[in-house]
């Protein structure tokens, strides 16, 4: 007996020390998967398989300690109490600390939480977002599924049991995962509803005036006629920034809440949103095709925008074809009339039918036109909205207060459901695996109760859309306190609006049209998964990694302070700056991370396209797109090319744009000067920009190195881009802090501007010392021998005024510009106008 | 490059050396324009004899003595063996110094065996460019004097503009100054001297201003001759030069700095201050409190402690170094430690205004100068007791033909 006793005691102590020990593995991977919900891009797919991996490691260990605890009496799990602790479950299930609240005031242990179904774990959610429901859910249902195994002595069994906890979305609501949605909704939907979905599609497609007829109106109507939407894009980026509060406050009583978000989302999305989660698309095939089936339209192989161009000859004098961005030249071109979308006669033929669509679509269309139609399967055709809805985006700022009638209904979804599901848009693209076999079906009635919400939407739909259709009056914006638009906004509000056309979709299932041509257009903007990554504010390095190993590098094409370029391969041309690296031993690579973190938040017609970095020292190196053409250098000071006013103007302008949307998202250039700004046919392409305190950090530039002795070098052609402010801080030794700031940029824009005017550098010829005392000074190149008029001289000498405040800001100068008298120039509208405007706005 | 071959060591009569027996005379003191020097120099080319007789007669009407001629006579005589020069006619035996622009390496040319100095200086310039670079270059080949570097010859290869110069076992000022401490009166009068008659040399033969007179660019070797370099002998070199320095010390004139004209006035100033720099040990600017020049003069003997210069009290940003010399008095030298000649001399080379700035002839007449050439001061064995020299190295200006 006293044996048996010890043993029992010895069999107790074991256990509680297995216990432990599994409890501090918990920790560990708890905390792990916290960090990599919380702080990095959940979307990369090797962050999702991370949390997977934690996921289904966090399930076993929880499991282990449970069952070793049912194993023992009364009194070791008295003893143990709170092991498993049933909060840090909660939190590794990944509900909010409201909910978490909320369910342990009701449910005492983990045990306890075990043994409710579903159906009760969602009363005891009540109040909380859907995808926490439905992670309890499964996540409980993982950690049943593994006791089981257990139980059976299978613990080695290959199980699935991840559930897919991370935040669907930049934003504060994350929501039920898409990928399950994609195929556990749609079933329970479909047994009701999904029927009327594809009878829906024909016949919004049919009762619709045909493509040919909408044409005709596309160019303008198209755009006004899709506001609201736009409208209520914006609301959704609003009410999504809003976050949780309101996405749980409204969720209202019992099972209810969330539902009108998360059901009537998912359906549509198959249709609507192939760009977003193009990977569903594609890894789902098999497995959610089928269910989908019913509601995806059939009209294969569809392009949603699918309207010719109308294209006369045009004698434009300056023109860029918008299919190859090549110079066009006098009257080779065509011109659309409806979209003056415009391209060389040779390439009509592969224009796609974009008409009306904005540049930066028709180059994803371009793309998708010649790919084998995969997910365009199921798209819905439905052109003009498509384009329109785009373009409302584009436009945005100049929306004007909408009709209440739109609005509201607008508003309504937006913040009911499009906040939410936009979130999920952006990240659930790469959750697309078949996670999870087993399907929520406590979901379904949950699902039911809100068909009625939804119907109603739909109703709503046909009546609303139709006359905004038809009165291009009806313009919608929601608040102007929202009308910056930078970039990062625009693509907020795409993804937002993404969702809530998702929600007006899954109404419009039936009858709704202008969702769906929404939605498609949406599409393209989004691109493509691969395009796709590089610009989501996805904070992980890990998608900007390019491995050294897959560059291939050709022939040096320059050489600068920092590094050496080379033209190279990765996927296509690029050029490569590989960085001098000396030593390796103390690399800051974390700053160089932070900057080169910058850059990919950077995407214009201006500047050079920033693909990804080699991260790895001694390895490091900055992967671009590769500039054609030469540099304003080249032709300047080697070729000696003459700029004529209008050109100069021209390039100026665009100098302006590149680097007001620099500003506008808090980049500084630091090193702007005629070596860095390439011209592409006549398009102004600025590179470099950033790089000034990265390669500084790379020891093997030549600013660093020739900080030899007491003397620093000064490479040609550097001196006379530097500000008053700079030039007076200039020493031999600690150069590398330098006061940057935007007004230094301007000045540097001005010697550029010098430099188009006359063909050299501003204090030519004199010894860097005199260029410093002078500058550092006030003192200004002598603009007598100038032949330009007072107004240009005007820019000149405001840009190299010797406070910095005194200075422009580039949107003020490109107005200026704008604004110098001379022979008015044929300019695309598309593209710079609207960037131009943003980045004014943003002053 | 026809013409070279008649005339491989492009050497000419210097201009106005015919009708003018002395070369620094007062009546010589504007400097001619440097494309009628030019045209001059080709007329005068085609006719003269490549012969070494030529030269010598030449030589002989140039203020030097028999010593330097005889020099000038043999460095002449081993160059002609050289001829064109390329990248692999060198072997590298070290490197020298960092001079503006560019790396200096010691090299041995293989097939004669000469010591020269290599200047490699990058350039990333047009094929064009280049060839005006070593065409203007070659303005060099003509500057024989006894106080210029002799000039081997210049070519491009690799990206770099390579000029090969006269090796000076003794290095150049700065280097000695930085072993020495300080550079004693007696010798900084006969290096001034010297570095005047270059100077004169340079203005009246050649129409060249110097544009760059610092310690660095004044060279010694072991047989006590001084020789200056790196004068701006091609505008288009300075011009395309990729990186140029700028450090802690600036011996750049205020008119310079300015931007406005400047002359030959110029180098004056860069001389003056730099003779203040070697005597008291330190860069002048922002000049030493009374405690600093204690410290450097509290011995007060010949004991010139090396490597003791006191560091001024914070590093200048440029600017600020700039506008010191712009805007503050000029630097001079302390009293009481100093000859009251060697003093005046200084002060009138620091004049911050160029027109009150005392002109070559003036200085070379000056009381200082005077005395330092009347007084055989013994360069050699300072340069050699100094830089741990043999007394007589083998170097290029010692060799089999000069015995």
């Amino acid at each position: 007996m006293d044996a048996e006793n010890e043993y029992e005691i010895k069999r107790v102590r074991d256990a509680i020390q297995t216990i432990e020990t599994i409890q501090s593995m918990i920790d560990v991977s708890a905390d792990r998967l916290e960090g990599l919900r919380t702080q990095c891009s959940t979307s990369a797919e090797l962050t999702q398989q991370e949390i997977r991996t934690l996921e289904g490691k966090l399930v076993k260990h929880f499991s282990r300690q449970l069952v070793i605890k049912a194993s023992f009496g009364e009194e070791l799990r008295r003893e143990l109490g709170d092991v498993p602790c049933l909060a840090q479950w909660l939190r590794v299930v990944g509900l909010t600390p409201d909910s978490i609240e909320a369910v342990c005031s009701r449910v005492a242990t983990l045990e306890s939480l075990q043994e409710r179904s579903d159906h009760e774990m969602r009363a005891l959610l009540a109040g909380a977002r859907d995808e926490e429901v439905l992670r309890l859910c499964r996540a409980m249902q993982r950690l049943r599924t593994y006791i089981e195994a257990l139980g059976r002595g299978e613990a080695g069994a290959e199980l699935q049991l991840f559930w897919d906890s991370w935040e669907r979305g930049v934003r504060a609501s994350p929501r039920a995962p898409r990928a399950r949605h994609n195929h556990d909704h749609p079933h329970n939907k479909k047994g009701g509803k999904s029927p009327p979905t594809p009878v829906a599609k024909r016949k919004s497609n049919t009762t619709l005036p045909p493509p040919a007829a909408l044409t005709k109106s596309r160019s303008h109507e198209s755009q006004l006629s899709v506001r609201p939407d736009a409208s209520d894009l914006s609301d959704n980026s609003q009410s999504s920034a809003l976050g949780a509060a309101e996405a749980g406050g409204e969720g209202g009583a019992g099972s209810v809440p969330g539902s009108p978000r998360h059901e009537p989302a998912p359906e549509p999305e198959p249709d609507l949103t192939p760009q977003h989660r193009p990977p569903h698309n594609y890894n789902h095939h098999g497995a959610a095709a089928a269910p989908r089936s019913p509601r995806t339209p059939t009209v294969s192989r569809c392009m949603a925008h699918d309207i010719a161009h109308r294209f006369t000859k045009t004698f434009n004098m300056i023109a860029t074809c918008d299919y190859c961005d090549k110079q066009m030249l006098f009257g080779s071109g065509l011109k659309c009339k409806e979209c003056k979308f415009k391209c060389h006669r040779d390439c009509e033929s592969k224009v796609p039918p974009s008409c009306g669509l904005p540049p930066e679509f028709v180059d994803a269309f371009k793309e998708k036109f010649h790919k084998d139609g995969g997910y365009y399967a199921y798209v819905s055709p439905l052109p003009g909205r498509g384009a329109g809805f785009l373009s409302s985006l584009t436009h945005r700022r100049r929306h004007h207060a909408p009709p209440a009638a739109h609005h509201s209904p607008y508003l309504e979804r937006g913040a009911g459901a499009g906040g939410p599901d936009s979130s999920s848009n952006t990240s659930s693209c790469n959750s697309s695996t078949p996670s999870s076999p087993a399907l929520a079906p406590p979901l379904t009635p949950h699902h039911h109760l809100h068909h009625p919400p939804t119907t109603k939407q739909q109703f709503h739909f046909p009546v609303e859309l139709k006359p905004v259709v038809s009165s291009p009056n009806h313009v919608t914006i929601q608040s102007p306190a929202r009308q910056h638009d930078n970039k990062e906004d625009l693509t907020a509000s795409v993804k937002s609006g993404d969702s809530s056309r998702c929600v007006s979709l899954s109404g419009s299932g039936s009858t709704d049209s202008g969702g769906c041509g929404r939605g498609d257009s949406l599409d393209l903007h989004n691109k493509h998964p691969d395009e796709r990554w590089p610009r989501q504010n996805s904070l992980s390095m890990k998608e900007w990694d390019i491995p050294y190993d897959e560059l291939k590098l050709f022939e040096v094409i320059g050489t600068g302070r920092f590094g050496t370029v080379f033209r190279g391969s990765w996927h296509g041309a690029v050029a490569v700056k590989v960085l001098h690296v000396l030593s390796d031993d103390c690399v800051p690579l974390d700053t160089f991370k932070h900057e080169v973190a910058t850059f990919r938040k950077t995407r214009h017609e201006n500047l050079v396209l920033f693909m990804g970095a080699c991260m790895k020292p001694p390895r490091l190196a900055i992967v671009t797109s590769l500039c054609k053409g030469m540099t304003l250098y080249t032709h300047i000071h080697l070729r000696k090319d003459k700029f004529t006013a209008n050109k100069s103007v021209i390039v100026a302008q665009q100098i302006s744009q590149g680097m007001g949307y620099l500003h506008a998202r808090g980049i500084i250039h630091k090193d702007l000067k005629t070596k860095n700004i390439f011209l592409e046919n006549g398009k102004v392409v600025i590179t470099d920009f950033g790089l000034f305190s990265v390669t500084k950090l790379c020891f093997g530039n030549k600013l660093v190195q020739s900080v030899r002795g007491d003397s620093l070098g000064i490479p040609a052609g550097w001196l006379c881009y530097l500000a008053p402010e700079l030039c007076r801080a200039l020493t031999p030794h600690a150069s590398l802090h330098l006061p940057f700031s935007k007004a230094t940029d301007v000045y540097a824009f001005g010697t550029v501007w010098y430099e188009l005017l006359c063909g050299e550098y501003p204090f030519k010829s004199q010894p860097p010392e005199a260029v410093i005392w002078q500058v550092g000074k006030g003192v200004k190149q002598s603009l007598a021998n100038m032949q330009a008029s007072r107004d240009i001289k005007d820019i000149l000498m405001l840009c190299w005024s010797y406070r910095s405040a005194e200075r422009p800001d580039f949107p003020h100068l490109l107005s200026t510009l704008q604004k110098l008298p001379r022979k008015r120039l044929a300019r695309s509208p598309s593209h710079p106008v609207h960037l131009s405007r943003s980045a004014d706005s943003v002053f | 490059m026809s013409k070279m071959s008649k005339n491989k060591l492009n050497l000419t009569l210097p201009p106005g050396s015919i009708d003018q027996a002395p070369a620094i005379t007062p009546s010589n003191m504007t400097p001619q324009l440097k494309s009628a020097t030019a045209t001059e120099r080709q007329g005068l080319a085609g006719k003269s004899k490549t012969s070494i007789e030529a030269l010598t007669e030449r030589l002989e009407q140039i203020e030097m003595d028999d010593t330097q001629r005889r020099r000038i006579e043999v460095f002449l005589c081993q160059k002609e063996k050289i001829g064109e020069l390329s990248d692999d006619d060198f072997e590298k035996l070290g490197e020298l110094g960092q001079g503006n622009g560019g790396v200096v390496m010691k090299v041995r040319h293989k097939s004669t065996g000469l010591i020269m100095a290599r200047k490699l200086i990058h350039l990333e310039v047009k094929p064009a460019i280049k060839k005006q670079i070593i065409r203007e270059l070659k303005v060099l080949h003509e500057c024989n004097f006894a106080h210029i570097v002799g000039f081997y010859g210049a070519f491009y290869s690799d990206g770099e503009i390579s000029i090969c110069m006269e090796y000076m076992d003794g290095g150049s000022l700065d280097l000695i100054l930085k072993k020495a401490g300080r550079i004693p009166e007696s010798i900084l009068g006969t290096i001034t001297s010297a570095v005047l008659k270059g100077l004169s040399y340079l203005r009246d033969k050649h129409a060249i201003m110097h544009r760059d007179v610092k310690p660095s660019n004044i060279l010694v070797n072991s047989n006590g001759e001084i020789k200056i370099c790196d004068f701006g002998v091609s505008g288009q070199l300075i011009d395309s030069m990729a990186n140029s320095f700028v450090g802690t010390r600036s011996y750049m004139s205020p008119e310079r700095l300015q931007g406005t004209h400047y002359s030959v006035q110029s180098d004056i100033w860069s001389l003056g201050l730099s003779l203040v720099e070697m005597a008291i040990g330190m860069y002048p600017i922002p000049p030493p409190d009374a405690k600093t020049l204690a410290a450097i003069f509290g011995g007060q003997n010949e004991d010139h402690s090396p490597g003791q210069a006191p560091n001024s009290p914070r590093p200048m940003a440029i600017f600020e170094l700039l506008d010191y010399i712009v805007n503050e008095p000029p630097p001079k030298l302390p009293a009481g430690i100093f000859s009251d000649e060697f003093k005046d001399f200084v002060d009138r080379c620091l004049k911050k205004n160029p027109d009150e700035r005392a002109d070559l002839k003036t200085l070379m007449n000056h009381e200082w100068i005077r005395k330092a050439d009347a007084e055989k001061v013994d360069i050699a064995g300072w340069v050699c007791k100094t830089m741990d020299l043999m007394p007589s190295t083998p170097n290029s200006n010692v060799s089999p033909f000069s015995s």
